[in-house]
């Protein structure tokens, strides 16, 4: 028998943990893929009624398709923040943990199921989830959504592909980061990793006044996204480190 | 087989067991006795995988438990005391959800043993009553048909009948070369049930061996009054049972609450009795 790795065993996770994310993560998902809506409810009450009575040509406005992306992307970004702590509260539980513990699989299939999940199914629901939703949104008579969100010309331009890769490194680092403290803090685990953030940005910012020279270098595409890759590397092998040797 | 060698056990400065040495042999129904808090569970959970030891080693058919190896893991099943339940899971949901890791689960003997157990597998956890529950997580835990099967205070919630029945079910349907360890501090609730008998207590195995090799050397009197050279004396309906070293005495019908506490109280006595006998099989 493989003890690392079977793709037959690594199924049988998938599909177990699969039910665990329909029924734990799907709520979740649904609200994040509705933020959208509350974009298109802000204009369409609140600056509509304010604006149309000092502005009458109001009517003609549209609102940049950007913002929306923007929102959706926001969603994306809570998604990999909540889903580990969401989907795989337990892992680490003494008693509620005990099961995921003993499941006979590997841990590498535990947690290449876990990545899975967290990283890749769990935002791209948000993401297929907010698209649909913005898509309904602008195909209503009413309201300020103009243009379906695929016709973004910014698409298209040079400096969105370097502020995507960025934001995928970003986004990589937001999800090992909660990956790694959803295997670190028993409780209340989202609000203590954001305080811990928190109290790092925190560190930073007076890193960065004390010394601006370093920041300056850091602050570059490149080095940026290299080190984000290198942190959520590291956090990914300590992770799985804490799933293999957790004691419950 | 499930060996602990040199097995010593701490929660941070708490020490729970210092190097003990340990065998559970394949194929009987180990009774773990002990007093609360003596690390029972701890002992199980060591056992499973769940629990590293501070130092020597607990192996399971000479895999190492903490590794979680899957080929050790599919071996292995811990139903643990405290065990929370998904309130919206049924035990058939929570069946057929464990059993596709397992090589030789059987849906038709959990359907069975639900039935004698008289638990309703559809019904959710989170409807049913605490010994219900725990009827229906026996019943998955025994169709799973795992090599070794922990369980942890089985009869704990469980009403009078419903003891009755986990010992009939579990006597009636415990597989040939199966390996159960029952841990429990209620040891009338499974007298009947469990040989060899293991009491742990002082960090130490105080005592492992089968019901026959414990007759063989202590000896069980049922009589009018205590005597004064047992070990230990308790009363019992219809005078005391006096507990005695046999020496000659001939065979006699062991009481395991008298015996418990024989060990408990008596713990130098009963050890060098049982340890410095290279019959016994576990030091």
């Amino acid at each position: 028998m493989n003890n690392t790795f079977d793709f037959n065993r690594f199924k049988k996770v998938l599909a177990r943990d699969y039910r665990a994310t329909y029924s734990r993560f799907g709520l979740a998902a649904l609200i994040l893929s509705l933020l959208v809506v509350t974009v298109w409810i802000f204009y369409l009450v609140w600056d509509n009624t304010f604006h149309y009575i000092a502005e009458p040509d109001w009517v003609d406005y549209q609102i940049a398709i950007g913002e929306r992306f923007s929102t959706i992307l926001s969603g994306i970004a809570i998604s990999f923040a909540i889903a580990p702590a969401t989907i795989y509260k337990s892992c680490n539980l003494k008693g509620r943990g005990n099961y995921y513990a003993m499941l006979p699989a590997s841990h590498l299939e535990k947690y290449l199921s876990m990545f899975f999940y967290c990283c890749i199914v769990a935002p791209l629901a948000v993401l297929l989830g907010s698209f649909i939703v913005d898509t309904l949104l602008t195909l209503l008579p009413i309201g300020y959504f103009k243009g379906f969100i695929w016709n973004w010309s910014d698409f298209s331009e040079d400096y969105f592909v370097e502020y995507i890769s960025s934001f995928i490194a970003f986004l990589f680092l937001t999800s090992s980061i909660f990956m790694f403290t959803n295997t670190l803090f028993k409780r209340a685990k989202f609000i203590k990793t954001a305080l811990w953030l928190m109290l790092i940005g925190f560190v930073l910012l007076i890193t960065d006044i004390a010394f601006p020279a370093l920041f300056d270098f850091i602050g570059s595409f490149l080095v940026k996204f290299i080190i984000m890759l290198i942190i959520s590397f590291v956090l990914q092998f300590f992770t799985y480190r804490r799933l293999k040797r957790m004691q419950y | 087989m499930i060996s602990l060698k040199d097995f010593s056990f701490s929660y941070r400065k708490t020490k729970v067991f210092d190097g003990i040495n340990l065998q559970f042999e394949k194929g009987a129904i180990y009774g773990l006795l002990g007093e609360n808090g003596v690390g029972k569970t701890t002992m199980l959970k060591a056992i499973s995988g769940l629990l590293r030891p501070t130092a020597g080693s607990c192996t399971v058919d000479d895999h190492r438990s903490f590794d979680r190896k899957p080929e050790f893991l599919e071996k292995i099943f811990f139903l643990p005391d405290d065990l929370p339940l998904p309130d919206d899971a049924t035990p058939q949901r929570f069946f057929r959800e464990f059993s596709v890791f397992y090589p030789h689960p059987d849906y038709q003997r959990f359907e069975r043993l639900s039935a004698e157990l008289h638990t309703d597998p559809s019904r959710k956890f989170k409807e049913m009553s605490l010994g219900q529950q725990k009827k229906a997580l026996i019943a998955c835990a025994m169709a799973l048909n795992t090599e070794y099967l922990l369980l942890d205070e089985p009869t704990n919630g469980l009403d009078i009948p419903s003891k009755s029945d986990f010992r009939r079910v579990l006597a009636e349907n415990v597989k040939n070369g199966q390996t159960i360890i029952i841990s429990t501090h209620q040891v009338k609730d499974v007298e009947t049930l469990i040989n060899p008998i293991v009491i742990i207590s002082n960090s130490q195995v105080m005592l492992n061996a089968t019901v026959e090799r414990i007759t063989e050397k202590l000896y069980f009197q049922y009589g009018p009054e205590q005597l004064p050279n047992a070990l230990y004396s308790d009363m019992v309906a219809g005078g005391y049972v006096n507990v005695l070293i046999n020496n000659g005495l001939g065979e006699s019908q062991l009481n395991l609450e008298a015996l418990f506490n024989t060990v408990l109280q008596r713990q130098e006595t009963i050890y060098d009795l049982f340890h410095n006998d290279n019959s016994n099989n576990n030091q």
